[in-house]
Parts: structure tokens; sequence; C-alpha cells
């Protein structure tokens, strides 16, 4: 017979990341299950719109990272349309995504994750929060904010707002990049660098204390899919679709339209989340990660100085040429994720003819189907449409990378909670842990609204005869 | 300078009604001739501190959904500041006393501005549309004098920022907004 663990976060969404621990009569836990938001709504919800309307209606899926839906929608209606945008429109698309991955990136790591990992894990829980940060260490979280400022500037400057620009569209860009907006991005990058790198050090220099974070916060064989250019380098806009196995040999390199003929999506009856598959493994088997971990484990090199060099220390967490397996790591590949975006976002705006003005094609509907993905801040975003001829939207599929780690998700909170949780008690600290553990991924939990109040964890532990042995609650 | 930050999702049905609510009041301001400067957005995110700490914003509103209890509710406003401690979050979402308080820091000892915030009842939150009866008909009575809190906030942030300000009144309203609007 099991027992059951429930942690029930509240908020305003009913059945909003939710998790189950499910402990076996030995007192270990068994299966772990993640609950969070569905996203099939806006699915449903889109169709009988013109696919011209998809990158603003779709942004608002998400309120960190509007513009992976904006770019992957605009990628699906250049398909559409059956045209190739002007090679101008793609570097500015490619800019205001590099700026998306800085400001989502720095999010996850100075204002979620800082406080954790800066504080230390079984430090005082009444500090070990953001409030805690700024108290103990305000140059960290003002660095924080100013690092995410520039990311939105970036997005801002392209698109004329920081949310929802509803600026790239099927054909390319609606407005070219100003000399002046070029000039700001320049003069803001120096600081920016800066940041990336303080970070990068206060990283690394902690890492000495996580030991046993990362031998159980998420280390476990997996398939890992990322984009990579046509010669094996670090993509987050184009590009062939890679899988690598955990012995980091290559098992997919693929085009991207070819998405379905690899990726499985299953469903389970206790979460709306999709559960995707690399499907020549099947169901669970074909368990894979996305995001900046599985970036910088299926390409080959990065291609920008600094982060090339970040990243052959980065692959000195695993041996041989193998994946680096902790999802602990995926901290560093973020910082390392930034450092790449900032250093291409030098160099591109150093192109004098960046700011000339043909920066859109226009055509009418072509073709029937279109498949747009793109790298968001946590992983492959799949954008597909079938239109009518008139470009009326009769099917949408959206797989999103939090989908995409959901089985990887509940494995790591499984690992932590066999290592944490002894069966009879919940020890202090675990909901935290626990956390950590999902925080790992930057999950978008909040991707389609915005929570009321706190987020309070509420923990049970169930004995087979239903009385609760034990109960955390935080408040 | 009135600094009115309204977040929510308007495909989320009542989620978006503190968004709707914003607009009205960043109207009577408008039309009351008071500086304000009105931003919409999905969620609260930490570089809208960057907007709070600004030597002329003088009062700062956060408009909100909030889940009611039950199928009737008022527009209710509660005074702000920056909390002790604030509970780790799965999500992306700020709470805006966390902003107070981020706002407070890039202030460098100068005192943040003073804060509420006004949230309407909620109460269908699936995907779509429009209002409830619920968020409806509380947004119409707090902006008809029917709850009387509401109108008193709007007249006394006026009175308060015309008293701070002898210069040539300036509307910014939604110029720079960034409502949400599909």
């Amino acid at each position: 017979m099991t027992r059951t663990v429930v942690i029930d976060p509240v908020t305003r969404i009913e059945g909003h990341a939710k998790i189950s621990l499910y402990l076996g009569d030995d007192g270990m836990v068994e299966d772990a299950r993640f609950h969070v938001v569905e996203f099939r709504g806006f699915e449903k919800f889109c169709v009988g719109r013109t696919f011209w309307e998809m990158p603003g209606i779709t942004a608002r899926v998400c309120g960190i990272c509007p513009v992976s839906h904006i770019l992957a929608s605009a990628k699906a209606g250049d398909d559409i349309l059956g045209i190739r945008i002007p090679p101008r429109a793609e570097k500015l698309r490619r800019v205001m995504n590099w700026g998306q991955l800085v400001q989502s990136h720095a999010l996850s790591f100075f204002h979620l994750s800082a406080p954790d990992l800066l504080l230390g894990m079984d430090s005082d829980p009444a500090q070990r929060n953001i409030m805690g940060l700024i108290q103990a260490r305000p140059n960290i979280a003002r660095s924080g904010i100013r690092l995410r400022q520039f990311g939105q500037e970036v997005i801002r400057l392209l698109g004329g707002r920081s949310v929802h620009p509803a600026w790239a569209v099927p054909g390319g860009v609606r407005e070219p990049l100003s000399a002046e907006a070029r000039s700001q991005i320049k003069r803001m990058l120096p600081e920016a660098f800066d940041i990336a790198e303080l970070a990068l050090d206060l990283l690394k220099d902690s890492y000495d204390q996580f030991s046993g974070e990362i031998e159980h916060y998420g280390d476990f064989p997996s398939l890992f899919m990322g984009l990579v250019t046509a010669d094996g380098g670090l993509e987050h806009y184009d590009g062939m679709l890679r899988v690598v196995d955990a012995e980091g040999r290559i098992l997919e390199n693929v085009e991207t339209i070819a998405y379905r003929h690899i990726i499985g999506e299953a469903v389970e009856p206790w979460s709306y989340l999709k559960a995707p598959y690399y499907k020549p493994m099947g169901y669970p088997g074909g368990m894979y990660r996305v995001g900046p971990l599985a970036r910088l484990n299926v390409c080959d090199y990065a291609g920008t100085p600094r982060a090339d060099r970040e990243l052959r220390q980065f692959r000195r967490f695993s041996p041989r040429s193998k994946p680096v397996s902790g999802s602990f790591h995926y901290h560093y590949a973020r910082l390392i994720e930034i450092m790449f975006c900032l250093e291409k976002i030098e160099e591109t705006i150093g192109d004098e003819t960046l700011t000339g003005s043909h920066v859109r094609n226009h055509a009418e509907v072509n073709e029937r189907v279109g498949i747009g993905v793109s790298e968001a801040p946590r992983g492959t975003l799949f954008h597909e449409y079938k239109v009518d001829r008139q470009g009326i939207l009769q099917f949408v599929n959206l797989l999103i990378a939090t989908g995409q780690n959901n089985l990887a998700m509940n494995k790591t909170v499984q690992q932590i909670a066999r290592a944490y949780i002894d069966g009879t008690t919940i020890p202090e600290g675990v909901l935290n842990r626990i956390e950590h553990g999902i925080r790992l991924y930057d999950p978008c939990l909040s991707c389609s609204t915005h929570a009321a109040g706190q987020m309070p964890l509420h923990v049970q532990l169930i004995a087979p005869d239903g009385r609760v042995v034990d109960e955390r609650i935080r408040d | 300078m009135i600094l009115l930050i309204a977040y929510g999702n308007p495909l989320r049905q009542d989620d978006g009604a503190g968004l709707r609510l914003a607009e009205r009041m960043a109207g009577r301001w408008q039309a009351m001739g008071a500086p304000v400067r009105h931003l919409a957005v999905q969620q609260l995110a930490p570089e809208l501190a960057l907007e709070i700490a600004v030597p002329d914003v003088t009062a700062l509103v956060f408009v909100d959904t909030r889940a009611a209890a039950g199928l009737a509710g008022a527009v209710e406003i509660t005074p702000l500041a920056p909390p002790d401690a604030a509970t780790p979050s799965l999500g992306h979402h700020f709470q805006p006393g966390v902003l107070l308080a981020y706002a407070a820091l890039l202030l460098e000892g100068r005192q943040a501005p003073p804060a509420r915030l006004v949230t309407v009842p909620g109460v269908a939150f699936d995907h779509g549309e429009g209002l409830s009866q619920t968020a409806s008909a509380a947004i119409e009575a707090a902006l008809s004098g029917i709850d009387e809190p509401l109108l008193q906030l709007i007249d006394q942030l006026t009175r308060a920022v015309s008293a701070y300000s002898c210069r040539p009144v300036a509307v910014e309203a939604s110029a720079r907004s960034q409502h949400t609007t599909a």
C-alpha cells in the first residue's frame, strides 16, 4: 500500500502547483507528481482567430517570457506565408530573444534563487527570502534589478514596450531599430557584462557549500534536447533540433519541422500539464530535459569567447565528454547563457547596417501549416498552426518548455524527497529544498495569470490508515 | 505624480479586473488635472521598482484582482509597506510590498512614496475575455460613489499631488502605458 504526502500551494488558480509524494511501505518516496496550470486552454481559445493575431494573443500566455511566444508565433506565421524574412529582421528578432534570455535568467538567479544560494539552504527561513537578501546583500539585489532592466530595455527599445511587444509579426518585424536605440543598447552593455561576471563569481565561489544539493537535486541520466546551429553551436532562434543521450551520443539532429516525429505528448489524469517524451524510447522512458542545461549539453561549442571559456569549466562537472547530468547546474548554465547573450548582442549591435528600414516582407497565405520553434529561457518552444485558405486557425499546438521538463521535475522532486524525508517526519527545510529543486527548471507556473497573495506550502504526511502523522505549513 | 500600477491578465477574465478599474481611475485623474502615470502589466516584476524610485513619484497605487470569498464584494483599499519577510514563491510573480522594498533599496535612504493596494473582487479566472458580474458590479459601485473609499482616495491623492507640486500639471497617463489589450 502507498501513502501520500501532499504539498498544496494555495493560489488564485485552483490546482496550481500542487505536489504529491507517494511513499511506499518502506517509507521511501516511490513517485512524485508535480501539477501545474494547464495551457491547452490557450490552444482552444485561439482556434477561429487569424494567424496574424497569434503573436499578440500568445504573448499573453506569459508575463515573463512573452517574447518567446511572439517569436515562435511569428516564425510559424512566416511558414504560413511561405517566405523568408529580411536578414535584418532576423538579426533584430535574435537581439530581442537574447535580451529576453538575459532578463528572464536574471530574474531566476538574482531574485528567486539567490536567497538560497547566497544566504545558504539551511539559513534561518525568516531571512532566506528576497527581503533577507535585500538586507544582507543589497548590492547583489540592486545588481539583479539592473541586469533585468538591461534585458527589458533591449526589448523595449526594439518593440516599443517591454511587456507584450507586438513587434515581431509574420514576415519580419514591424519597426526597424533606430540609431539612437542602437547607441543606447551599446551604452548599457558594459554594466551588464560586469553584473554577469559578478554573478558567475558569486555562484562559483559558493559551489563548495552545495555538494549535497549537487548530488540530490536532480542528478540522474536523461536525454537532453535543444537547438544548435548547422555546425553544432549554441543556438536560441533557429537551426537544427538535436537530442543527445546520457552518454553524449547524438540521437537526433533534425529540421525543426520534424519535431512531431521525435516528440510524443503524453497526458496524465492527475495533471493538466503535458508530459512530452522522446518517441523512440516511449513513455516515460523517453524523458528529456530542455533549457539552459540541455542547451549547453547538446551544443558542441558556444561561439563567443567568454561563454566558451565558461563552457569549458562547466563541462568539467561531467567526465569523459558526457552531458552534465545534475540539474543543480542549471544555475551555472543560466549564467553562461547570460554571458553568451550579452556577447551576441554586442556583436550584432556592432553591425552598422542593422538600422536599415527594410525589415518586413509581405505575402498572403501560401501554406496551410506553420511551425515556429525557438529557444525560450526555459527551453525549446514549439508553435504549430493549421489554417484555412483565409488564414483562420483550425488547429493550434503549443509545446512549452515547462511541460517538456515535467518528467524531469517529477524525478527531481522524488530524488530530493528520498534524500530528505524519512517517511515518518517532515524535516524543517524540506519545503525549501523541494521548491529549490523545482526552481532549478525555472518553470513558468504563472504563465497564464498571476497568483494572488503568497504561495504557502502545506505538507501532510499521511499514514496508510489515513491519519496525518506529520504536517508542515508555510505561512 | 501619482504612479498607478495595474496588473493582471485580461485573457483570464476577472484576472484583468484590476486593469479595467485602473483605466477608469487614470481617466478620473486626467479629468481632474492630476499628474498620473499609468502602467498596466501582466505581473509585477523587479524592475518596476525603478519606476517607483524616482523623485517625481509622490503617491503609489497598485491595482489588482483578489479572489473573492463569495459572489459579492466591494473594491478594497489597503495601505502597503515593505514586508519584514517574504515567502519564497514557486512562480515568477512579485508582491507589491517586495517592490516597495526594492524601491527603498534604490532610493538609498530616501523614503519610498506612500502606497496603497486597491483590489477588485474576482470570481472567474478561466480562459476568456470579459468580467464576471461580481467584478463589474464592484467596479461600477466604487466609481459611482456607492462605495465611498475609492472616490475618497482619488480626491485625497489629487489634493496631495497638487499641494506637492506647483508646476503646470502634466498628464502622462497612458502615453507610456503598457496596457495589454489583445
